[in-house]
């Protein structure tokens, strides 16, 4: 009787054994292990997070987020939510896991509305090869006697911070990840769970039998809130839009951007010499026309040359000189918050609510301003004008948002290393303003004889372009484009000025970095 | 003459106020009495640096290690709600009581040495050695870029338990995070789910995901605190460092039956 009882005993466990290493599934279900649906790289590329599908996977307890169990499960949906690089956001090596996120999944059907839509949380598992995850059994939203593996879903993934833990101020993540509850987009994806779709499929970068369909990127910076810097930039982009309309454009200008601050007193502040490390040679000469430039272009006055002659306005002069005007003003902005991340690094204040973090944040926020009226023409020195071939740096607006990447990484993990990227930035941005007087001269000598509107239009932005840069080479003599008149700016003139400014600029641009002035019509 | 008729609730109270004024005096009178000798250190002194109870003591079968040290005070950012009540202000503090609990490889779900174990109950019994007074709380998780993830809190320890010669006993007891669907959910343990190769309690037995707590003790004296730099560590608990693994007939509840 003892033996039976022992061998019954045996039984069960080895039943229970293979129950509990084959659980039930949907025998549609597809037969991978694991495929990655598309990953993030988040804060500065700090932290990544890898979104993966698989078979169900067996989870103790069965019944988790009270509407998935194993036995009804279709597939495993799982977030690796990791460190990037070591010492950031309380991780000490590359791979750590990143706890104390809340996943928010939602799924829903796109082939047949009927499914409907499946919100629920991820919840943290445990395992002893896959380490740490977010991840759940999911039941698909299908329609209940739908193949739920013929049909297309919006997978989207959001990443929230319910504030629970403790923050040390030393840390970076006072910011979006440990504070913030507002969420972080982690994926959107369109996918078809299955093999057998009945939607077509753009299987590119798939694995197995799972097809992904389309992965929108996710933010990376800012890592901290900068809603006011933010708010400034789109004031100004608001303002630029309502061109030719200056009254309207005026009123933009000195209207709170609801932070209680006017771009108007922004930029005044910026005129300050005592805000930029004193190497930078930001004079007050140097600032002295850099808010009124914007003011007056705005009320049609004349700046300089331009705009305004005796009385004659040139409302497309004096546009340039608004919206090339804002953009020093945030470029000196920019500049500034790089001085005061670098200031506050050696001290260890490096968090993103009143650190270096938040500065370079900041950097980030106004560089955006930049990146919109920094045309793609001179970010990535698109077509010829640059010299057969364009043999200058190109990628260089890409470049700037992986010098401000790779610092806030740096930052968030002590700082070591960030004067390298204020380096590229800096370089890089000069390379963009160079390249785009570059390019107003090409266009000021591409002009139609005796279309004097639009040459001016092209000279008014070269010289505001060259106002933002001018301080690089304060004795460098422009007024070879103060003349308005068209006929008198030969070739010789165009290539000769280029000449000299390519060579004012030797100590900043390498050779890669410049045009051919032989190449000016 | 205005005669203000006070109710007899208010005479009383005039009278309790004498009582306690009496005893407020004979307090200080017995207070005063010299045969009491003072304290050699009576409020913890200003320390830089960290003053080590427990290093690296081995867990879970050597799989983790703990470490139990004592900080300035720090001023943290505090979460919505702190199990355990709200955190002491770094001003109001005069120790920030850490737990460091790391893997020491891959396994039980690490991935490499000094990797955090999230989601861990961890629960501080600070004993005043000379009255036995005990302050029980909990370290909630932290995160900071020198520390890392943590379990802290910062705590106003001479205000809380008196200044004690003896010095102070610190125990701390860890259980495993609770199971997905638990009623003992909280923010920082809000539920977790195991994989097949981990779930069976075998596996976990002994370790901090275990079905007992883990314990792991230390003392310390106020003096202590003048030592750090001298790489002294606690001195005041014996034994300290001392891990109880299996837990002791005490330490009892807490982990969760998966």
């Amino acid at each position: 009787m003892r033996q039976i009882q022992i061998v019954m005993i045996l039984l069960c466990t080895i039943m229970a054994s293979y129950t509990f290493a084959q659980p039930p599934k949907d025998p549609r279900s597809p037969a991978v292990s694991t495929a990655e649906l598309g990953k993030a790289e988040l804060f500065g590329k700090t932290i990544e997070a890898v979104v993966e599908v698989a078979e169900v996977t067996p989870l103790v307890p069965a019944i988790v987020n009270g509407q998935v169990s194993n036995n009804l499960a279709d597939l495993h949906l799982q977030v690796r939510l990791f460190a990037e690089r070591e010492q950031v956001f309380g991780a000490r090596n590359i791979g750590d896991f990143i706890p104390y996120q809340r996943m928010r999944v939602q799924i829903t059907n796109r082939s047949n509305p009927g499914g409907g839509i499946l919100t629920f949380d991820l919840l943290p598992t445990l395992g002893n090869h896959e380490g740490w995850q977010y991840g759940s059994n999911v039941s698909l939203p299908s329609e209940p006697l739908g193949d739920p593996f013929n049909d297309q879903y919006l997978l989207e993934i959001t990443m929230f911070s319910d504030n629970i833990l403790a923050v040390h101020y030393d840390a970076v993540p006072p910011s979006a990840l440990f504070r913030d509850s507002g969420g972080v987009p982690i994926l959107s994806i369109l996918t078809s769970f299955g093999s057998s779709g009945n939607i077509p499929q753009t299987p590119t970068g798939s694995s197995g039998s799972i097809a992904p369909t389309g992965v929108l990127p996710a933010t990376t910076m800012p890592i901290g809130n900068v809603d006011k810097q933010r708010a400034l930039v789109s004031n100004f982009e608001t303002m630029n839009a309502a061109l030719p309309d200056f009254a309207t454009a005026s009123i933009l200008y000195s209207s709170d951007t609801g932070f209680g601050e006017t771009l108007k007193t922004s930029f005044t502040k910026y005129e300050d010499p005592s805000r930029y490390a004193a190497n930078r040679g930001i004079t007050a000469a140097v600032l002295a026309s850099a808010e009124d430039n914007v003011a007056n272009a705005l009320a049609q006055n004349p700046i300089g040359n331009d705009c305004n002659v005796n009385g004659t306005i040139f409302p497309l002069e004096c546009g340039e000189w608004v919206e090339k005007g804002a953009q020093r003003m945030f470029y000196l902005n920019l500049l500034h918050e790089l001085d005061e991340a670098i200031e506050k690094v050696p001290a260890g204040e490096i968090d993103a609510i009143s650190g270096a973090g938040h500065n370079w944040d900041e950097a980030w926020a106004f560089w955006q301003a930049i990146r919109g009226t920094a045309t793609s023409r001179e970010g990535n020195c698109e077509g010829g004008e640059f010299g057969p071939p364009a043999n200058i740096d190109c990628d260089l607006v890409d470049s700037i948002d992986d010098a401000l990447s790779a610092g806030a990484s740096d930052i968030a993990s002590g700082g070591a290393g960030i004067q390298t990227h204020i380096s590229i930035i800096e370089t890089r941005l000069a390379q963009i303003f160079y390249l785009a007087v570059y390019h107003e001269i090409f266009s000021m000598r591409g002009k139609a004889p005796g279309d004097v509107e639009a040459f001016g239009k092209a000279r008014a932005e070269a010289r505001a372009f060259f106002s933002n840069i001018n301080y690089l080479a304060p004795s460098f003599d422009a007024t070879a484009i103060d003349d308005r008149e068209q006929a008198s700016f030969t070739q010789t003139r165009a290539q000769d000025f280029m000449q000299r400014l390519s060579s004012a600029f030797a100590n900043i641009l390498t050779v890669a970095h410049r045009g051919n002035p032989a190449t000016i019509p | 003459m205005i005669m203000i008729n006070r109710p007899s609730s208010e005479k009383y109270a005039d009278q309790l106020v004498r009582i306690m004024g009496l005893i407020g005096i004979l307090s200080l009178l017995i207070g005063c009495d010299s045969s009491s000798p003072p304290l050699a250190v009576e409020t913890v002194p200003d320390f830089t640096g960290e003053l080590i109870l427990v290093e690296d003591a081995p867990a879970s079968s050597g799989n983790m290690s703990i470490t139990l040290e004592i900080a300035p005070p720090d001023m943290i950012l505090e979460p919505t709600e702190p199990v355990g009540g709200g955190l002491t202000p770094k001003t109001a503090a005069d120790i920030h009581f850490e737990a460091q609990i790391r893997y020491s490889g891959a396994v039980l779900g690490g991935k490499a040495e000094g990797e955090f174990v999230p989601y861990l109950n961890v629960n501080l019994k600070l004993t005043n050695r000379d009255t036995g007074k005990s302050l029980d709380t909990t370290l909630v998780p932290h995160v900071g870029i020198a520390e890392g993830f943590h379990y802290a809190r910062n705590i106003a320890l001479v205000d809380t338990l008196k200044a004690s010669e003896a010095g102070y006993d610190a125990k701390v007891t860890i259980t495993a995070p609770v199971q997905a669907g638990s009623s003992q959910q909280t923010t920082i343990s809000p539920g977790i789910a195991m994989r097949s190769d981990i779930a069976p309690a075998h596996e976990r037995a002994g370790s901090v995901f275990g079905l007992k707590p883990v314990i792991v003790t230390g003392g310390f004296l106020l003096g202590d605190f003048k030592t750090i730099g001298s790489g002294k560590g606690g001195t005041g608990g014996g034994e300290a460092g001392e891990v109880t693994l299996p837990p002791t007939e005490e330490a009892t509840g807490g982990a969760y039956q998966y």
